[in-house]
C-alpha cells in the first residue's frame, strides 16, 4: 500500500472516529431483478465452444437469492451461424456448456455467430460476435538478455521478450498480449497480460514486451524455464469487456465506479471471439 | 475578428466621452482625490462610496482606499459613506485640484444613520452583478462549528455557493468545482485554503479586512479560473495605537497584535492561531498506537507611508497542518503534513490625482508530504512522497479616472509556476539504498487587461473589459481573448435590470481524490493531452434597494457552459499514481502511471436562479438566500458518453442568517448579540451498484481457476441516486462587556441544534440478517461550544 492510500485511509478513519453511523432508511435504494450472466469466447483455434451461465443478484437487501458463483445447469444454450444452429448441452464435469469445435459446427474467421440463452420463461438473453477475419502478419519474437547489478550485491539475469507485428491497416484492431511461464519459475516477472487497440497506430508496426529475471547469486542461474507468448486478435466486445475489467478494483474504496461492458442483450457478461497466434520459448 | 470589434467598441466609448465634454461650453475641471481611512486606526476603507448629490455622480475607493473624482469648477458638496461608518459631507469650492484624505468613524453595530445629503452604496446602481461582499464583523457574529469563525463557511451560506459535504469548507460556485475558484490573499494565489482535511479554512478572521466573492460577470482584471474569484485583503494594522485581541476556544487559541511602527506613517499586524487537540488527546492514546493532529497559521503585514504619493506594503501568510500516526510501539510511523506560504510586496504610486498605480510581487507555495518510517531491527526504512506548486508573480495595475463617467483600469500579471507533482525519496538502511525521484514542470501564465466602468447615460452604466490570457508550457502555448461585459439599466429609482457575459480560461488542473480529496490535492498544468479548461457565462437579473426596511434584493438567473473540464476516467484512482514501488511488472504500462492517462476532458452545463435578500444595517442584520440550480456533465468515456448529474448538482439550496444586537445596557456597559443560521440543501448525487455478478475473463493458455471468482458490480447510470438532504440550525449568543480600556466577549454557540444526522458519506455493509445495506456516516451531532476573547 502506498503512502497516498494510507493518507486517504487516515482521513476515513478520522471520519469514522468522530462520526456516528446508521443504516440508511430515508432514501430509496436501487432494486434490480436477477439477470442471466453469460460468458463465451470462441476461436477457430480453440478445440471447444464453451459457454458459462450464471445469474446476477440484486445488490441491496434480499440475500436469499442463489449464489452468483453457482453455474446455472438448466439453461437452453443455442449457438448459430448463418448456415447452422446447434444446442450446447451442460457438462457436469466442467460445470459449463460445451461442444467440440469441429466440422459439425466450426468456428471460422470472419463469420458471425449468435448465442441465445434461456432458462424456462423467466430468463432469456442473446448476443452476437463476429470472429476477426485476419491475423496480423510479420510477427517476430526477439529475446534479449541483460545482466543487472542490483544494489543488494548480486547479479540478476534478465530476459526480455519482445513481440513485434504489423497491424492490419484500414480497420480497427484489438489485441490481447499474454506471456505465461509454463514450466519452472522465474525470480520475478514473466507473467504479463495486456489488452489494447491499434488506436493511433493503424497499419504500423506494433510491439509489446515482457521480461523475467533469474538470479545467479544464491541458487545460480535458474534453468529450464519454458513458456508461451500469445497474441490474440479480438473482436470489439472482447476488448471492451476486458478493458473495463482492468479498471475495476474492488479493494480500493476511492476509485470511480466502473461500468462493466456487456454485449449480452437482456443479461450481463460477454460473448467474444478471437484469432490466436502463439510462440513457445525455452531457456 | 471578434477581438478587433471589441477594441473598436472600447475606442468608440472613450471617444464618446470626449464628445460629451466638447459639446458643452468649455469649463475648467479639477480633481478631488485622496485616501479614505478609519478614525483611530488609519485602516484604509476599501469600496467607500463617494457621491456628489447635486450632480448625481460618484465613484468608489479602490482596493487601497484611494478615490479620485474630477468635476467642473464650482461649489460642490461631496459625501463619503461606507456601511458601518458614519457618513461625512464636505462643502468644497473647487477652483484647483484638492487632495482630501477623509477619516470615517465606525458607527455602532452597523446602525443605519441619518443620511443627510449622502446616500449609501446601492446595488441597483452598480454596474457589476453576481458580487457579494461580506463585512468581516458579520463573520465574527455568525455561529460556527466548535466556535472557529470561518470566512469560507460564511461564504457557503450565500446563494450560488454550496458546500461539498458536512463541515467541509470547499466552495462549489454555480456548479463549478473547488478547483475552479481563484482565491487570492493580498494578490497572492492560495492553492489549498483548508486546515484539518477541509473542516476549517486557513483564513483567520482577526487578520482580515475585506472579502469579496464574484460568481459571474467577472471584471477583466480577474482571470485564471472558471467559476469564482474570492479576493481577500489583510488588515494593515493600526497606525495610531497598539491594539490586540486574544481568543481562547475549544480547539484553538488565537492572538493578534497591531500598532504603529512610526505613528501615522507605518504600522504592523501579526496574528496567529494554533490548535491543541494533540495535547488534549495525547494522554488518552494507548502506547502501542497513537494519533495526533494540529495546525497553526500565522499572518503578518507591515506598511510604510512615504507620503501621499507612495506606500509600501509587505504581507505574508504561513500555515502548516500535521497529522501523525504511530503503530507498533513507535516502530512504524506515518506522517502527513501540508501547508501554504504566501508573500506579497506591494507598492502604491500616485502618478497624479487621476492616475493610481499598484505593483505587486508575490510568491505562493503549497506543498504536501507523506512520510512512512519503519524501524526494523535497527534497519530503518523511510519513504517520503511530496507534491506541490510554487508561483512567482509580478502584477501591475493602473487606475485612471478621467471624469466621473469613466473609471478605467488596466494592467498585466505574469506568473511563473513551478509544479512538483511528484517527488519521492526512499531511504533503506538495510539495503543501503537511497533513491530520489523528482518530477518538475514549469509554465508561465500571463494576462493583460483593460476595463472601463462607464456611464453611457444616467440610466445605463456598463463595465466593459477585455482580457487576453497567455500560457506557455513545455512546447505548447495558448493565447486566448476573454471578453467581459456587465451593466445595469435603471428602470426607475432604486430598481435596475442587470446583465453580464464573461469568458474565462483555466490553465491549471486540480487532481483530487474522489469523495475524500482534501489535502492530497495535486495541481498540474494544462498539457497537449489535457488542454486548458474554458467557460462562458451569461447572467441576467434585477436589483432593488428598499429604504424602509433598508434591504437589498437581487434575483439573478445564470447559464454557464464549460469546456475541457477534467473528470476521472472510470476506475481511476489518484492514490496509485505516483507510487514508485508499483513501477515494476510489465514493461508496457508506463503510460498508466501518468496522470494524463487517468483524466478525461468533457463539458459541463450549469444554470439556475438565485434570490438574495440582505439587510446590512440596523440592529437586525442578515440575509435570506435561495438557489435553484442544475449542473450536468458529459465525458465521452464516462457513463457511455451520456450526460449525467454532477456529484454536487443541488436542486435546492437555501440559507437563513440572522444577527440581532440587543440594546446596550449603558450602565453596565454590556451588550448581547444573538445569531442563528439555518441551511438546507438537496443531497449530493451518488452512484450505487444495482446488482452483483461474477467476472470470467479469458486467459490465453490457462484454464480459469474456478475458485477465484471476482465479483463485479452492475451500475445503471452515473450519479443517479441522491444522498439524504442536508439541513442544520446553528445558534450563537455573545456577551460583550466594555472594560476600562478593553472589551471582553463570551460566546456560547450550538452547532446542529436539533441534532440532525446529516450524511457525510455512505458505505456498503451487511446487517444482522446478512443482507447488504447502505450505511450512513454522520459527522457532527449537536455540538455546544464556548469561547472567550479579549480585545484591547
Amino acid at each position: 500500500m502506498n503512502n497516498l492510500k494510507k493518507t486517504a485511509l487516515l482521513i476515513l478513519l478520522f471520519a469514522l472516529f468522530i462520526g456516528c453511523e446508521k443504516e440508511v432508511d430515508n432514501i430509496p435504494l436501487p432494486k434490480a431483478e436477477p439477470k442471466l450472466v453469460v460468458y463465451s469466447y470462441i476461436s477457430p483455434s480453440d478445440s471447444i465452444i464453451e459457454v458459462e451461465v450464471f445469474i446476477s443478484a440484486t445488490f441491496f437487501g434480499d440475500n436469499k437469492s442463489r449464489d452468483i458463483r453457482e453455474a446455472v445447469r438448466n439453461a437452453t444454450v443455442v449457438i448459430s451461424s448463418n448456415s447452422n444452429s446447434v444446442l450446447i448441452p451442460f457438462n457436469d464435469s466442467s460445470n459449463t456448456y460445451f461442444i467440440y469445435n469441429n466440422e459439425a459446427f466450426p468456428i471460422l474467421a470472419g463469420e458471425q455467430y449468435n448465442l441465445v440463452v434461456s432458462v424456462g420463461k423467466e430468463f432469456s438473453c442473446n448476443s452476437t460476435t463476429t470472429v476477426p477475419l485476419r491475423k496480423p502478419d510479420q510477427l517476430t519474437i526477439k529475446i534479449d538478455s541483460t545482466i543487472r547489478n542490483s544494489s543488494e550485491g548480486f547479479e540478476e539475469l534478465i530476459y526480455n521478450h519482445i513481440i513485434r507485428w504489423n497491424d492490419i491497416p484500414g480497420i480497427p484492431n484489438y489485441y490481447q498480449f499474454k506471456m505465461n511461464i509454463d514450466k519452472g519459475s522465474a525470480f520475478s516477472g514473466g507473467d504479463c497480460n495486456e489488452i489494447f487497440s491499434d488506436l493511433n497506430n493503424d497499419g504500423n508496426f506494433m510491439a509489446r514486451s515482457c521480461s523475467y529475471s533469474t538470479v545467479s547469486f544464491f541458487a545460480g542461474p535458474i534453468e529450464g524455464i519454458e513458456g508461451t507468448i500469445y497474441l490474440l486478435t479480438t473482436d470489439f466486445s472482447y476488448y471492451k469487456y476486458h478493458k473495463s475489467l482492468e479498471g475495476f478494483d474492488s479493494e480500493n474504496p476511492f476509485t470511480e465506479p466502473v461500468k462493466i461492458y456487456s454485449n449480452i442483450n437482456g443479461g450481463l457478461g460477454c460473448f467474444g471471439s478471437y484469432l490466436e497466434q502463439s510462440v513457445n520459448f525455452k531457456k | 475578428m471578434k477581438l478587433s470589434l471589441v477594441l473598436l467598441l472600447i475606442i468608440k466609448l472613450f471617444s464618446t466621452g470626449v464628445v460629451y465634454s466638447q459639446e458643452q461650453p468649455k469649463k475648467e475641471k479639477y480633481t478631488i482625490s485622496g485616501f479614505i481611512k478609519e478614525i483611530g486606526s488609519g485602516e484604509l476603507l476599501v469600496g467607500t462610496n463617494v457621491f456628489v448629490p447635486s450632480l448625481q455622480v460618484g465613484t468608489t475607493a479602490n482596493n487601497y482606499g484611494f478615490y479620485s473624482i474630477t468635476l467642473e469648477k464650482d461649489s460642490v458638496e461631496v459625501a463619503f459613506s461606507f456601511v458601518g461608518y458614519k457618513p461625512r459631507l464636505f462643502k468644497i469650492y473647487l477652483d484647483k485640484n484638492i487632495a482630501l484624505d477623509v477619516e470615517l468613524s465606525s458607527s455602532n453595530n452597523l446602525e443605519a444613520v441619518e443620511i443627510i445629503a449622502s446616500k449609501r452604496e446601492k446595488i441597483s446602481e452598480s454596474s457589476r452583478m453576481s458580487v457579494i461582499e461580506i463585512p468581516i464583523s458579520q463573520i465574527k457574529d455568525i455561529p460556527a462549528l466548535l466556535g472557529e469563525k470561518d470566512a469560507l463557511k460564511v461564504i457557503q451560506l450565500l446563494p450560488g455557493v454550496q458546500s461539498g459535504s458536512e463541515g467541509n469548507s470547499g466552495l462549489y460556485v454555480r456548479g463549478g468545482g473547488p478547483d475552479q475558484n481563484l482565491i487570492i490573499l493580498d494578490d497572492a494565489t492560495v492553492y489549498n485554503a483548508f486546515h484539518l482535511f477541509g473542516f476549517f479554512s486557513l483564513f483567520n478572521g482577526d487578520a482580515l479586512k475585506s472579502i469579496e466573492l464574484t460568481k459571474g460577470g467577472f471584471p477583466a482584471r480577474y482571470g485564471g479560473r472558471l467559476s469564482s474569484v474570492l479576493d481577500i485583503s489583510m488588515k494593515e494594522g493600526s497606525k495610531e495605537e497598539i491594539k490586540g485581541e486574544v481568543g481562547i476556544g475549544l480547539i484553538s487559541s488565537r492572538a493578534t497584535l497591531e500598532g504603529p511602527l512610526k505613528k501615522g506613517k507605518s504600522s504592523f499586524l501579526i496574528s496567529g492561531r494554533r490548535t491543541y487537540i494533540d495535547f488534549l488527546t495525547k494522554p488518552l492514546m494507548p502506547r502501542e498506537e497513537s494519533f495526533g493532529y494540529f495546525f497553526y497559521d500565522f499572518n503578518a503585514k507591515v506598511n510604510y507611508d512615504f507620503g501621499n504619493k507612495d506606500k509600501l506594503y509587505l504581507s505574508g501568510y504561513f500555515g502548516r497542518d500535521k497529522a501523525q500516526a504511530n503503530y507498533n510501539v513507535g516502530n512504524e510511523e506515518f506522517e502527513l503534513f501540508w501547508g501554504n506560504v504566501t508573500g506579497t510586496a506591494r507598492w502604491n504610486h500616485l502618478f497624479n490625482e487621476k492616475l493610481f498605480a499598484n505593483t505587486s510581487l508575490t510568491v505562493s507555495d503549497y506543498n504536501f508530504t507523506t512520510v512512512n518510517k519503519n524501524k526494523f531491527l535497527n534497519q530503518d526504512f523511510e519513504s517520503e512522497y511530496s507534491s506541490g506548486i510554487r508561483d512567482y508573480s509580478i502584477k501591475f495595475d493602473l487606475d485612471y479616472r478621467p471624469s466621473p463617467r469613466h473609471y478605467i483600469r488596466m494592467g498585466f500579471i505574469s506568473t511563473y509556476h513551478l509544479y512538483t507533482p511528484s517527488a519521492v525519496l526512499i531511504k533503506d538502511k538495510a539495503l543501503n539504498n537511497f533513491r530520489r525521484d523528482i518530477l518538475t514542470q514549469k509554465t508561465i501564465e500571463s494576462g493583460i487587461y483593460i476595463e472601463d466602468d462607464v456611464h453611457i447615460t444616467n440610466r445605463l452604466k456598463v463595465n466593459l473589459g477585455l482580457r487576453a490570457s497567455h500560457f506557455i508550457s513545455e512546447g505548447k502555448q495558448y493565447l486566448r481573448p476573454e471578453p467581459r461585459i456587465s451593466g445595469r439599466y435603471l428602470l426607475k429609482k432604486d430598481l435596475s435590470v442587470k446583465a453580464s457575459f464573461a469568458s474565462m480560461n483555466q490553465y491549471i488542473h486540480l487532481l483530487t481524490q474522489t469523495g475524500v480529496g482534501l489535502s492530497t490535492d495535486l495541481w498540474v498544468p494544462a498539457t497537449d493531452k489535457v488542454p486548458p479548461q474554458s467557460s462562458y457565462q451569461f447572467a441576467i437579473g434585477l436589483a432593488k434597494d428598499l429604504n424602509n426596511p433598508e434591504l437589498t434584493v437581487s434575483i439573478e438567473g445564470y447559464y454557464k457552459k464549460s469546456d475541457q473540464i477534467i473528470g476521472y476516467k472510470e476506475g481511476a484512482s489518484f492514490l496509485t499514481i505516483p507510487s514508485p514501488e508499483d513501477n515494476g511488472g510489465s514493461n508496457n504500462t508506463i503510460e498508466e502511471v501518468e496522470w494524463e492517462s487517468k483524466v478525461t476532458s468533457g463539458q459541463g452545463w450549469s444554470y439556475g436562479i438565485e434570490l438574495f435578500v440582505q439587510k446590512k444595517v440596523g440592529r437586525f442584520t442578515g440575509w435570506v438566500g435561495y438557489t435553484l440550480s442544475y449542473t450536468k456533465l458529459q465525458f465521452d468515456s464516462i457513463n457511455s458518453g451520456e450526460k449525467f448529474w454532477a456529484r454536487y448538482d443541488r436542486r435546492h439550496d437555501a440559507s437563513l442568517v440572522g444577527i440581532y444586537k440587543l440594546k446596550e445596557n449603558e450602565e453596565k456597559r454590556k451588550k448581547i448579540t444573538l445569531s442563528a443560521t439555518w441551511v438546507y440543501g438537496t443531497g449530493n448525487a451518488l452512484t450505487l451498484p444495482v446488482s452483483q455478478f461474477i467476472a470470467r475473463p479469458n486467459v490465453p493458455g490457462r484454464n480459469p481457476d474456478n475458485s477465484t471468482f471476482e465479483t463485479l458490480n452492475e451500475y445503471n447510470k452515473v450519479n443517479d441516486f441522491r444522498m439524504a438532504p442536508y439541513h442544520r440550525l446553528d445558534f450563537g449568543i455573545q456577551f460583550h462587556k466594555k472594560l476600562e480600556k478593553a472589551e471582553r466577549t463570551w460566546e456560547i454557540s450550538i452547532y446542529n441544534v436539533y441534532n440532525r444526522k446529516n450524511p457525510f458519506f455512505y458505505y456498503v455493509n451487511t446487517n444482522a440478517k446478512n443482507e447488504r445495506v447502505l450505511k450512513q456516516v454522520s459527522l457532527f451531532p449537536i455540538i455546544p461550544s464556548f469561547s472567550y476573547s479579549y480585545k484591547f
